[in-house]
Formats: structure tokens, C-alpha cells, sequence
């Protein structure tokens, strides 16, 4: 399936549709994802999926239908589906028809090492690490994925495009009898990912976490690597929606504009930045471009995103949803980081996050793989696990110090980050 | 799709295989969403693929692809042999031996009344919209949510042992939601999603245009409610809320992949060590009875057969407070000393492996008629919960702490004034441990879940998880707000 399948198909859906408007999306997968747990692999899943959405709009109405089937009768089925769909519907008063022609930021993700990886060479570096996790008593879990993804967007207004990428992850658990010890790295060009350092790196965090001791819940000095960072501020921009605001169930209702966090805290959605590229067409909205939209300068929300509806009602600029940003951070490597705690604690990853108040933007979670007390900037032991209740607009507002920026889930820049007074609300037994 | 399911069987058998089972598979799942007065999304969705899973040297491949022809049936078949033989390399010891299961020749179809795909798009859309007109006509409601949902998976099963099933499971669920905004505060009420596998009398019987003022008059009286005192207190729990907790804190708990290592990279562990089988570990107080029943009449899992051949089954999780056995597929149960898989593999789709999945897993009632009202009857300060809110768990299932959907404050044994932002927070075998009272039949639900995500690639599975109310004394309760 390629741009030249895409042009064709539209133009037979120009001379097949009975309604004013129709795109058509499509998605193809071609992954492996090798699974390894108790020092061998698990599962070790091949996919090869194709599926076809197509959107039609009519006086006012729109449908929508999802198949597997691309071929050309499969194609039209699909059609008259997404046309019953809209025939069905009353009309839309939040309408909004369909895009024109766009034009594209040039973003290049795809590494041909990484669709070509052989799954029997994955299988022998999971051999390797799980030999090793066994010669130091260890038992390792995790994954090695690999593929090749694309997005063909074509609508009957001239809107036609194609982004094609790569992926590959790897990531790995170390469990002793009482701790245990994680890495993981996602990049679009596997000669990016070194698995062997993300195991010692696991195997070492596994290690240092022997013997943890319970340590009283409370307020204390947080030191967040930037992959715990990262697992929270996903949940931050979720809540960024322009609509939600401007009707009063958001955090950010009448913050637009206004100095909400730190001045050391800025963030930008920009699919073409070199070290943190991106898928370049906007899917939540009918697949018009993305373009660099900065949501906080300096403290200062700037922007929220919108849907095409909501920023025509409002007479504003449409931004894109997108967890493709950067955040700007510090200098400091996360060792150096640790050398300024005189007493606190380090987080190494966070688990099963969620939303506890929506408007003031409190979250909990735990920690996980990895939960030290660093006394005069040293880590002197690993402590019980606990959970947490804290709002990330409230400990932005202050944070003590910021690290170096690195790639996290494969779409987030973000720095590893010292707050001064984290709130551990509670603690688990292990 | 028998003859497509047979051509891959053969064909991996012949690439040398020594264990093949083969889905093919259909879903046709129709989704609508209404938000405001607008219609969202009307979506109707087909998504076909064959997946061959196989053993090969003790070790698993498996490839998948979205066609149903007899060479792509070929093609994947040979290639989830390749996968295997890469999986071995890893596989110098614990090679995959599966639990025996007699084959099954069989068809098994969720019982419909009504067909839900015959009911026209117009008819669930005027409902849709009905209901958010009314939530919107409430005053102080700034935004109003519904949703509906059809799914129809056809699915035919065939393995190299001689099992050939073939499966039709029909699922509807409708919710919605009213939001209210004022006074700097924002607060929601749900009409709780209610999924199982029955046609469209399931939907009529939920009698969802009847609540829709109360849900939102709701909503907007918890922009004035109190916040909770915080501190250890008495909880009431109805089904809906407690179907998470069951989830979360049993449900995957007693996983058997989990207990043994599988899902440590991702989903977490489990406190529910094998040694905990043996030792008679003491998972709640007496009257706590869990039973997993993959036949539950309308159950979320009542499949007939699992993901990898094995027949639906009814078994105890825990009785009298002690626990009794986990949920398993054909590849764990032999490591924790069964003889016969519980029958708990679950994909997601085509293009998934089995995985080991919660079953339909409840909390029994008491065997008296005891009422809400006289749970709460002995509770001097205490907090009367419904439905679900925040939840969050570790990942070996001990520390958890949820929210709700709706408040009351409980005092001298009444229910009293509204309250929100109410969480509580405890350690798994303490709660059920706290479990002091439980209703009678009459107030039993099988609430259930269609987004439970598990396993690398995610997948998404759907299971019910019944239960009465409950009495739980001396909780530690949170206010959700700073």
C-alpha cells in the first residue's frame, strides 16, 4: 500500500460516494514483538494488519466505517457503511467539514535497519541478557520490538498524504527475591537502542534495591528521573484541552496566558525536532498538518490544543492535540542531580498513574523498579515502595533543579526533575 | 473459515510444528458517541485476520494478518513456525508443555434476545440524545457524554489435537455521563457502563432515560457537597464500585502468569505467591467467597471455550476467607501442579496471543436477606460509595487506593449528607480482612468491564465482576483535594 494505492482509491471513492465529502485512513503495522520473562522468551508475536477508516459528510451528517479489507469491493462496503452511519444521524450542530489540501512538515522516521531487524537476531540478544541475568541470579522480563508503520490520509477535497516510520523498544525488568530493576528506550532507529547497557542498568538498580527499608509516608525532597517525569506528564496534557477550559472543567479554565509554573519550565510540540521527531499529520483532526505549537514559555501557558469544531467557534487557531513535545531542561546528569539532595528520595519509575482530582490536576501513583533515600548526595538505601498524591502544577511551580533532556516513550524530551516536597501519601510491603 | 482454519493447522504442521491452534476470526463492533447534542461518532467497524499460534522445540511463535484467504492462512502459518524456532534459542530448560484438554468439536453462541445490529442507528441516537437533552436542560450541567456499543465476534477455533470450535459472543453496554461547573469546581456523575454478553434487551432493561435528570442533578449537587473528614472510617460499597475493586485487587491478583513471572515487565507480579496455595493464606474474613464462573448466564467471559480450546469452567478463588486457586491457560497451570487449565486464555483480537486473563470472578452474597440500609445500620461514621472513580494499585496488587462516583456520609447508621472527592487507600489482604458484612442475593450485579489492559502488545479483554454490597470497617479515607 502506497501514495499511488492511496490516489487511486480516492479517486474511486469521487466517482463511488453518493454523499458531498469522504477521506479515507489508512493504518499498516508490519511488527514483531519478542517477549522474554523468566529468562526466555514468553510470547513472540509477528502482526501484519491493515485498517481502512473511511469518513463520509453530508449536509450537516457524518458516519464512519473500519475495516480490514482493502480491497476494492472491500473498500466500497466500507463506503456505503460510513454512508448508512451518516444517513442515520440528525444533523451535526457542531459540523465542520472536511479539510483541503495541507502541507506537511518533512519528518523522517524511517530507518530501514529497524524494519529489517531479524527476529532471530533479537532472539539472541535476549539470550545474551537473560544468560547474564542468570549468572548473577537474577531472573530478567521484557520485551524487544521492531516494525514498520504508515498512515495514508487521502480526503475528496485534495488533502493527500502519507508518513511512514520505524520503531523499535527495548526494554527489560531485573527481579532479585526483593527488588527489582528497570530500563527501556524506544527510538525510531534501532543502532539508537543498546540493550546490553539498559540491562546492567537494570541489573544495577535491581541490585541496589536489595533489603529495602519502610520509610514513614510524608512530604520529602523528590528527585524524578526523567522516565518517572515522563509518566506524568502525559496525564497533564490530556487535560490541555481548550474546550474543557473555556467551559470550566479544567484545571486550566482562565489560566490562558497567565504564569502557572515555574519559569524553568517551557514546552513545545514540534514534530521536526531533530532529537524528538514526530508524526507530522494531526489525526484527531480530519489529518490537517501539525505545526510547532509552544503550550508553555517560561512559566506562561501559551497554548491548550482544539478540535477543528471548537477553535472555528472560538475564532482561534487551531493547535493540535500531540504527545509528541520537548521540554527544556538543565545541564545536570542525574548523578549529579543526586549529589544536591541533602535528604530525599529517588524515584526510578512510576506505576499505574492516575487522575485523583481533574481541576486541581492531582495524580497517584507508585513507584516502582526502584525507590532510594539519597542522604548528602549519596543514595544510602532502597526504601519500600509508596504511593503518591500530588499535583504536578503544584510542584512545577518551584522545582529545585532540572536535568539534562532525554527521549522518553519514543515521543517526550523531557529532563529528570528535583522537587522540594513530593508527597508520599502512603506505603506498600515490599 | 473452517477450511481457512484447517489449511493453516496443516500447513504449520507440515513446517513442523508440534503444536499448532489456529483463530479465525470477525468482529463487527458498532460504536456511537454523542457529546452535547452532537453526534460525535457513528462508527461500524469490521476487523477480520487469521492468527497461528505454535510450538515449536518448547517454544512459542506466533504471526498474525488482517485477510482470510487460504495463502495468507499459508503464509502466517509458516512464518509463526520461523518465530518459534527463534523463540527456542532462548529456551534451553522450562520448555512449554501444555496442560491436557480433550478436543472439543462444538459451536457456542451468546443467547440474544434481540439483536442489537437490528436495532437502527436512528433509534440508539435519538436515545443518545434524549438523554443528554434532559442532562443539559438541568442547571449547572456544562457537558453531557453517551455512548453505545454493539459487538458481534465471530471467531472458529481449530488445533492440531483435533479441537475445532466456533464461537459467536454478542457484547452491548451503554453509560453516560453529566458534567457540572461552578463555584471553581468541577464535578461528574455517571450512569455506569454495564457491559455483557446479551443482545439489545440488556440496554432496554437498564432503563437509561429514566435516571438521566437524577444523574445530572446529581452532578451538580457535588459542586456543593462536603469534602470527607479524613481518617480510618466504615465503608459501604455497592457493586458497581466494588466490581474494581474485586478487579484490581483479586482479579488480577490471583492471575497465574502473573504469580510466575510473566507479566513482570509490564502489568506486575503478584503477592499471591505459589507457596500462598499451600499454606492456606488468608486472603479476607470468613464470609468472603469468590467464585470465577466462565458460564455466568450474560458473563463478560462466558465464551463456551477460551482463547486456546479449553471448555468454560466454574471454580472457587477463595472460600471462607482462605485462598483456593488462581485463573490459568494450558501453559501455566502445569507449573502451579493442575492437571487441567481453568480456561482463562483471552486475545483481544486476531492478531493477539492468548493470554492469562481474569474470569468472570464474584464476590457471593450472604445467604440472608440483608439490605444496604442494614449494612449501615451499626456504622456511627462511616462513607457510603457508589460506582467507580479513581483507582490505582501497585504492581504486585497490595497497595490501592480508589475514588467513586458517588458520596454519602454515613452517621449513626443512616446515610446522611453528600459528600466528594472521597478516596480511600489500603493493602489488599487487610481490606477483605475489614470485609465485616455482606449482602443477601437481592443486591448482587454482575458489573463488568470491555477495557481491562494487560500484556506486551497491549490487549484489552472483557470480564465480569460481580458482587453484593459490602461492609468494610476501619479504612483510611482521603479528601481527593488539597
Amino acid at each position: 500500500m502506497n501514495i499511488d494505492w492511496l490516489k487511486e482509491t480516492i479517486k474511486r471513492i469521487v466517482k463511488q460516494k453518493k454523499t458531498q465529502e469522504a477521506s479515507i485512513l489508512l493504518q499498516v503495522e508490519n511488527e514483531n514483538l519478542s517477549r522474554f520473562a523468566e529468562n526466555r522468551i514468553t510470547q513472540n508475536t509477528t502482526r501484519h494488519r491493515i485498517n481502512l477508516y473511511v469518513k463520509v459528510c453530508h449536509e450537516r451528517r457524518s458516519g464512519q466505517a473500519e475495516t480490514s479489507d482493502v480491497s476494492s469491493r472491500g473498500v466500497l462496503s466500507a463506503l456505503r457503511k460510513a454512508e448508512a452511519a451518516a444517513t442515520a444521524s440528525p444533523k451535526d450542530p457542531e459540523f465542520i467539514a472536511l479539510p483541503g489540501k495541507q502541507h506537511y512538515l518533512k519528518v523522517e522516521r524511517f530507518f530501514p535497519q529497524t524494519a529489517e531487524l531479524p527476529v532471530d537476531v533479537k532472539a539472541r540478544v535476549i539470550r545474551e541478557i537473560t544468560a547474564e541475568a542468570a549468572s548473577r541470579k537474577m531472573k530478567a522480563a521484557g520485551i524487544y520490538r521492531s516494525g514498520d508503520y504508515a498512515l495514508l490520509v487521502a480526503n475528496t477535497k485534495g488533502l493527500v498524504t502519507e508518513h511512514r516510520w520505524t520503531q523499535a523498544e527495548f526494554s527489560i525488568t531485573a527481579q532479585t527475591a526483593d527488588s527489582t530493576g528497570s530500563a527501556v528506550a524506544e527510538e525510531e532507529n534501532v543502532a539508537k537502542i543498546n540493550p546490553q547497557a539498559l540491562a546492567i542498568e537494570a541489573f544495577r538498580t535491581a541490585e541496589m534495591g536489595r533489603n529495602p527499608k519502610e520509610l514513614k509516608p510524608g512530604t520529602y525532597k523528590t528527585l524524578l528521573t526523567a522516565r518517572a517525569f515522563g509518566e506524568i506528564m502525559p496525564f497533564v496534557i490530556y487535560q490541555m484541552d481548550r474546550r474543557a477550559a473555556d467551559e470550566g472543567r479544567s484545571f486550566f479554565t482562565a489560566k490562558l496566558d497567565k504564569k502557572i509554573l515555574s519559569k524553568k519550565i517551557s514546552m513545545v510540540a514540534d514534530p521536526q525536532t531533530p532529537t524528538n521527531p514526530g508524526n507530522p499529520i494531526d489525526l484527531y483532526n480530519d489529518g490537517v498538518a501539525r505545526k510547532e505549537a509552544a503550550f508553555i514559555q517560561e512559566g506562561v501557558l501559551t497554548n491548550l490544543w482544539t478540535m477543528r469544531y471548537w477553535a472555528k467557534r472560538q475564532r482561534i487557531p487551531l493547535v493540535s492535540p500531540s504527545f509528541n513535545f520537548s521540554m527544556v531542561g538543565g545541564t545536570r546528569s542525574l548523578d549529579q542531580m543526586i549529589k544536591r539532595i541533602d535528604r530525599g528520595l529517588l524515584v526510578m519509575h512510576l506505576w499505574y498513574i492516575r487522575y485523583v482530582n481533574p481541576m486541581e490536576l492531582i495524580l497517584t501513583g507508585t513507584s516502582r523498579d526502584g525507590l532510594f533515600l539519597v542522604e548528602n548526595g549519596k543514595i544510602k538505601r532502597a526504601v519500600k515502595h509508596m504511593r503518591f498524591n500530588d499535583s504536578p502544577m503544584r510542584f512545577l511551580r518551584n522545582p529545585l533543579s532540572m536535568g539534562v533532556p532525554e527521549r522518553r516513550g519514543g515521543a517526550m524530551m523531557l529532563p529528570s526533575v528535583l522537587v522540594s516536597d513530593f508527597n508520599w501519601a502512603s506505603t506498600t510491603t515490599f | 473459515m473452517k477450511e481457512l482454519a484447517e489449511r493453516a493447522v496443516e500447513t504449520a504442521r507440515l513446517a513442523g510444528a508440534d503444536y499448532a491452534d489456529v483463530r479465525v476470526l470477525t468482529v463487527h463492533d458498532q460504536q456511537i458517541y454523542v457529546q452535547d447534542l452532537s453526534p460525535k461518532a457513528i462508527q461500524d467497524m469490521t476487523d477480520a485476520g487469521i492468527g497461528v499460534r505454535v510450538l515449536k522445540d518448547g517454544a512459542w511463535g506466533f504471526a498474525s494478518i488482517s485477510r482470510h484467504d487460504k495463502r495468507s492462512a499459508e503464509k502466517v502459518a509458516r512464518e509463526a513456525v520461523a518465530v518459534a524456532k527463534a523463540s527456542a534459542l532462548t529456551v534451553w530448560k522450562d520448555k512449554v508443555t501444555l496442560a491436557p484438554e480433550p478436543a472439543h468439536k462444538d459451536r457456542f453462541e451468546t443467547k440474544v434476545k434481540i439483536d442489537p445490529f437490528s436495532i437502527p442507528i436512528q433509534d440508539k441516537l435519538a436515545i443518545l440524545l434524549q438523554i443528554n437533552r434532559t442532562m443539559l436542560g438541568v442547571g449547572g450541567i456544562v457537558k453531557a457524554f453517551g455512548t453505545m456499543r454493539a459487538t458481534l465476534r465471530h471467531q472458529f477455533f481449530a488445533s492440531t489435537e483435533g479441537s475445532q470450535i466456533e464461537t459467536l459472543i454478542t457484547t452491548v453496554n451503554a453509560s453516560y455521563m453529566a458534567t457540572a461547573a461552578g463555584k471553581g469546581d468541577s464535578q461528574t456523575r455517571t450512569f455506569q457502563e454495564y457491559p455483557m454478553n446479551k443482545g439489545w434487551e440488556h440496554i432496554l432493561a437498564q432503563k437509561l432515560e429514566e435516571n438521566a435528570r437524577r444523574i445530572a442533578e446529581e452532578a451538580v449537587a457535588k459542586l456543593s457537597a462536603a469534602y470527607p473528614a479524613e481518617g480510618k472510617m466504615d465503608l459501604i460499597l455497592n457493586p458497581s464500585h466494588l466490581s474494581l475493586t474485586i478487579h484490581e485487587s483479586v482479579g488480577h491478583a490471583t492471575e497465574l502468569d502473573r504469580v510466575l513471572g510473566y507479566e513482570a515487565n509490564f502489568a506486575g507480579t503478584s503477592f499471591v505467591t505459589l507457596d500462598k496455595k499451600a499454606a492456606k493464606f488468608r486472603y479476607g474474613s470468613d464470609i468472603v467467597n469468590f467464585v470465577a464462573d466462565n458460564n455466568l448466564p450474560g458473563g463478560l467471559a462466558s465464551t463456551g471455550y477460551d482463547d486456546e480450546g479449553v471448555a468454560c469452567q466454574r471454580w472457587d478463588i477463595i472460600r471462607n476467607g482462605i485462598f483456593k486457586n488462581y485463573s490459568s491457560t494450558r501453559e501455566v497451570a502445569p507449573l502451579a501442579g493442575y492437571k487441567r487449565s481453568f480456561g482463562s486464555a483471552r486475545a483481544d483480537s486476531y492478531a493477539s496471543m492468548p493470554i492469562n486473563r481474569i474470569p468472570n470472578l464474584s464476590l457471593m452474597p450472604s445467604p440472608k436477606s440483608i439490605s444496604p440500609d442494614d449494612l449501615a445500620a451499626d456504622v456511627k461514621n462511616g462513607v457510603w460509595i457508589e460506582g467507580r472513580g479513581s483507582w490505582s494499585i501497585d504492581q504486585r496488587r497490595l497497595n490501592f487506593q480508589f475514588g467513586g462516583d458517588m458520596f454519602y456520609e454515613i452517621r449513626n447508621g443512616k446515610k446522611a449528607r453528600m459528600l466528594r472527592d472521597v478516596i480511600y487507600t489500603s493493602i489488599t489482604p487487610e481490606f477483605w480482612g475489614a470485609v465485616d458484612r455482606i449482602s443477601g442475593r437481592k443486591y448482587w450485579e454482575a458489573r463488568g468491564f470491555r477495557n481491562c489492559g494487560k500484556g506486551e502488545p497491549m490487549q484489552v479483554a472483557q470480564m465480569t465482576n460481580g458482587g453484593p454490597w459490602i461492609r468494610v470497617r476501619k479504612i483510611k479515607v482521603l479528601r481527593g483535594k488539597k
